[in-house]
């Protein structure tokens, strides 16, 4: 009796789709969406990767290991457990790889390990950021067809992969990751350079500058992983003694800022939030005005116990991705733009007759864009900006599509029959060697 | 069923015979009620007792899904995009009996690269030579244009050629020109099909208009939240007129055709020759004697008319209506009676003709003009208006202020009922008489006032007496005029 709800417009998954009514065409290959805080492995023509890895690995000094000089720890559990002088490291930096060989046991691992599949079967897809050089472009090709062997692959932009994922073949991305928030411009599936920028106003940033706040509180930052137990309590004045677990070593600094980012990320889900405009932020959070509109407080308790309550406080980190200069931590050196700030840049940057058309199809991203209520205040800024032309922010509501829109991008570019004339194959790596990227893939 | 409670009835010893006999059930009786008409069966199957609906729900699995016809075999198979130059094959599921074709790969037919002029050495030496831009930075704007497929904005962001800064309208211009001087060499425009010349035309790029545009694009895209909202109420200003104009429109010709504007419906060209012109002025001539009447502008006789002939236009739609008018002018006032005749003659009539005039009207006495209301004036004032708008009124403040008061006082209205010139005569005095009473009135206060004042300074004391003395007899002075008036 009971009906399977059929949705109109969608084909029954028995029936096959007319020729060319859907642009498909699978041929079974790997998308690897390779970013700072994570790399997203998965199938082409699904809409999630299957495998979503921390991209920082832990290393076990070991003498008989010559290649790394030490054990490599990939993956979500081996770095998060303790092991005696293990330390965590990250192989990128500035959001493109810089150690190759760790990088390479990561994606063999994501591909091997966690999707169980023989790399050399399939045509892998690799994202970039805009910004990776030539150089790191060619390692990677090399890696692809010396390491894996695979049989054809294809470097591409996030930024384009992600604005397909939003179905727009022209849009200004934004991407708001974890190491780096990106503003790219991208023309029918073309990224533009000029008016491409970036900053490190993103998810580290956020850590960082909660981190930094905690720390001021005098908060004691005892991750979950060391402490026995908890006791609840309010007033850090009169604070329990931490029970902390005795493993018999000191776990290394690295590992324990790992597990303290855990529970930072855990407080940026639950209790940060965005100043919806940026004009009516208070400009001293210690001496609010009288008239001062009440926010609701959210209370978080932290691993050793210690309950409280943030008001206005927990708005700062999240401010200071728009206005750098009251950032809890304040920033050394050159003072960044704001995000807002930086969407203005790059607009600025383009030819006046797409201005209109990228202010209406501003496609915003990433896992850091999920913070609540940042989309508000990024419309709102843009607005204020522009008063005449209509800004439109296009944001997926699904959160697994926010986080892993380059992914995504990137399954729907693969399973394009459309695209398969674009891979690079085995056969053209041979004839032209690894310049071939800069060739084919621009 | 009927046993066991027999049984129970047996066991509670309730007598069977107490109870009533039970009926057979009644049978069923299916009577099908004939449907009235205009009840739909729909709703006529609602109507009466209905048991509510209600879902039964079985909780077993869902069913298998019921696949039509046999399951079809897919197999992986090896193919070939021909829109590739290298042999790469990739492997794709296929169901099995719908094999395609290497060469027909569905996709690609996509692979559709657009047409960019070439030309070749003979063609550049000839035609294509610029100061400004060398043949390598041509060849390069080529390759990027090809490879871009014309998408100027991006070829304008890879642009990058020795270091030269170039804009997007650069290239543009560029590119057009090649094309345009290319196109021109190899067919003369003269010689061009019709899709040639066509597209030969639209590739005119002018470079500074289009800047000009893109800085107006530009100027438009940073407004001020003001100069939006200005703009929009200038929008809704125009969409306003707009909407009126067509009123406005409507209104003018309903006034045209009240004027009697005759239409000429004739052709000029038999008046544009010097004969043509003579036949014509002959015409207006005779139309004019042959009238009853002689206009009272244009006296009768023969260089008038000719002076008249002159000074219009020698077109028949002009001359034509420049005499209707005159004689349309001329009637109503004459069916109105004399004093008005007159008094328009007078007023429109040049000057020479006055004296002529008026030996001809008949001299009215004093009683008849009053009758008549007629007045004469040494210059009369252009214009319509009303009489009480020409009053001579006081124009102190004191007396706009207080003067409807005082009125209301006397019970005289504030706006005449009747103003004929005697009314407003009339009028204009009481005003005058009303204006000097208030003068008065305010002048008896301030000196009855001052008197108060000086009697408290005298009870005060009497050493100012002397001043107060003189300052009395200037207001005794003053008092005079009210205590008469009065």
């Amino acid at each position: 009796m009971a009906s399977t709800p059929q949705m109109t417009g969608v084909l029954p998954p028995t029936t096959k789709p007319a020729e060319l009514e859907y642009g498909g065409d699978e041929v079974s290959a790997l998308v690897l969406d390779p970013g700072t805080g994570t790399t997203r492995c998965g199938f082409a023509g699904e809409d999630t990767p299957k495998t979503c890895v921390p991209t920082s690995y832990g290393i076990v000094p070991d003498p008989e290991e010559q290649k790394y000089f030490g054990k490599l720890k990939i993956g979500e559990n081996p770095i998060n457990s303790v092991v005696e002088g293990m330390e965590i490291r990250n192989p990128m930096s500035e959001g493109i790889v810089e150690n190759w060989e760790v990088a390479t046991e990561i994606w063999r691992h994501c591909i091997e390990y966690r999707l169980s599949s023989r790399i050399e079967e399939h045509p892998l897809i690799v994202t970039e950021p805009i910004w990776n050089p030539l150089k790191k472009r060619e390692k990677t090709t090399e890696i692809v067809f010396e390491d894996f062997n695979a049989p054809a692959y294809f470097l591409v932009k996030s930024a384009v992969c992600e604005s397909f994922a939003n179905s727009k073949p022209s849009a200004l991305v934004v991407d708001m990751g974890h190491a780096y928030t990106s503003v790219t411009p991208v023309i029918d599936g073309i990224p533009l350079r000029k008016g491409s920028e970036r900053t490190t106003l993103a998810g580290q940033h956020l850590t960082n500058q909660l981190r930094h706040q905690f720390t001021e509180l005098g908060i004691r930052m005892a991750p979950w992983l060391t402490l026995k137990s908890k006791t609840p309590y309010t007033d850090l004045a009169a604070a329990p003694p931490l029970r902390t677990k005795d493993f018999g070593f000191q776990p290394h600094q690295s590992f324990l800022d790992l597990q303290q980012d855990r529970f930072i990320h855990e407080f940026k889900e639950c209790v940060s939030e965005t100043w919806p405009e940026a004009k009516t932020f208070p400009a001293d959070i210690n001496n609010l005005p009288d008239n001062f509109r009440g926010i609701a407080d959210k209370a978080f308790e932290f691993p050793d116990g210690y309950q409280r309550r943030f008001g206005i406080d927990r708005f700062l980190a999240p401010e200071s991705l728009f206005n750098p200069s009251i950032s809890p931590k304040p920033i050394t050196g050159d003072l960044p733009k704001g995000i807002a700030e930086m969407i203005k840049d790059s607009i600025d940057h383009l030819d006046a007759d797409i201005r209109a058309n990228m202010l209406n199809n501003i496609v915003v991203v990433g896992g850091t864009s999920l913070l609540y209520r940042i989309n508000e205040r990024l419309n709102h800024e843009l607005m204020t900006m522009f008063p005449g032309p209509r800004v439109k922010i296009h944001s997926p509501g699904q959160i697994p599509e926010r986080k892993y829109s380059a992914w995504l991008g990137g399954s729907i570019l693969a399973s394009c029959g459309a695209f398969h004339q674009l891979w690079i194959s085995k056969q053209e790596y041979d004839e032209v060697g690894a310049n071939i990227i800069e060739r084919r893939a621009k | 069923m009927s046993g066991t409670v027999t049984d129970v009835r047996d066991v509670l010893g309730i007598d069977p015979g107490a109870l009533e006999p039970r009926q057979p059930p009644l049978k069923k009786q299916r009577t099908v009620e004939k449907r009235p008409d205009g009840i739909t069966r729909e709703l006529y199957a609602l109507l009466g007792e209905n048991a509510p609906p209600v879902a039964v729900v079985e909780h077993r699995f869902k069913d298998k899904p019921k696949f039509l016809g046999s399951v079809a075999p897919w197999r992986e198979q090896t193919f070939k995009n021909p829109a590739r130059k290298d042999d790469l094959e990739l492997k794709h599921w296929e169901g099995a009996g719908q094999q395609t074709l290497p060469l027909d790969y569905q996709f690609a037919k996509f692979n559709i690269k657009i047409n960019v002029l070439e030309y070749s050495d003979a063609e550049y030496d000839a035609v294509l030579k610029d100061d400004d831009w060398s043949r390598q930075e041509t060849d390069y704007l080529f390759k990027l244009i090809k490879e871009y497929d014309l998408r100027w904005v991006v070829i304008a962001d890879r642009y990058e050629f020795e270091g030269k800064d170039r804009t997007m309208e650069d290239l543009k211009a560029r590119y057009y020109s090649v094309c345009r001087n290319v196109m021109e060499m190899r067919t003369p425009v003269t010689m061009m099909s019709a899709e040639e010349s066509a597209l030969y035309s639209a590739m005119h790029y002018n470079k500074e208009q289009e800047v000009e545009r893109k800085r107006i694009v530009q100027m438009q895209l940073y407004r001020t939240p003001a100069e939006v909202e200005h703009e929009q109420h200038l929008i809704a200003e125009l969409r306003r007129i707009h909407d009126s104009h067509q009123q406005l429109l409507e209104e003018r010709e309903e006034l045209f055709n009240r004027l009697d504007y005759p239409q000429s419906t004739g052709s000029i060209a038999a008046y544009q020759g010097s004969q043509g012109l003579a036949t014509l002025a002959q015409n207006i001539l005779n139309s004019d004697r042959n009238k009853k009447r002689k206009s009272i502008v244009a006296p009768p006789g023969q260089p008038a008319e000719k002076e008249e002939t002159a000074k219009a236009p020698p077109t028949a739609s002009a001359a034509s209506p420049a005499i209707s008018r005159q004689g349309s002018i001329a009637e109503p006032a004459r069916a109105h009676g004399h004093q008005r005749n007159e008094s328009t003659a007078s007023a429109s009539a040049p000057t020479p003709l006055k004296d002529k005039n008026k030996s001809n009207i008949k001299q009215l006495s004093k009683a008849e003009e009053a009758q008549y209301n007629l007045s004469h004036h040494e210059k009369l004032q252009p214009g319509v208006f009303f009489r009480t708008m020409k009053m001579n009124l006081p124009k102190a403040n004191s007396f706009i202020n207080k003067s409807p008061a005082i009125m209301a006082e006397l019970n005289i209205p504030q706006i005449l009922s009747m103003p004929t010139s005697k009314t407003c005569a009339k009028y204009e005095i009481l005003a005058k008489e009303i204006a000097a009473l208030m003068d008065i009135r305010k002048q008896l206060e301030k000196v009855e006032q001052e008197t108060r004042i000086f009697k408290a300074q005298e009870a005060m004391g009497g050493d100012r007496s002397k001043r107060s003395a003189s300052v009395l007899s200037d207001v005794s002075r003053s008092s005079k005029r009210p205590k008469k008036d009065k």
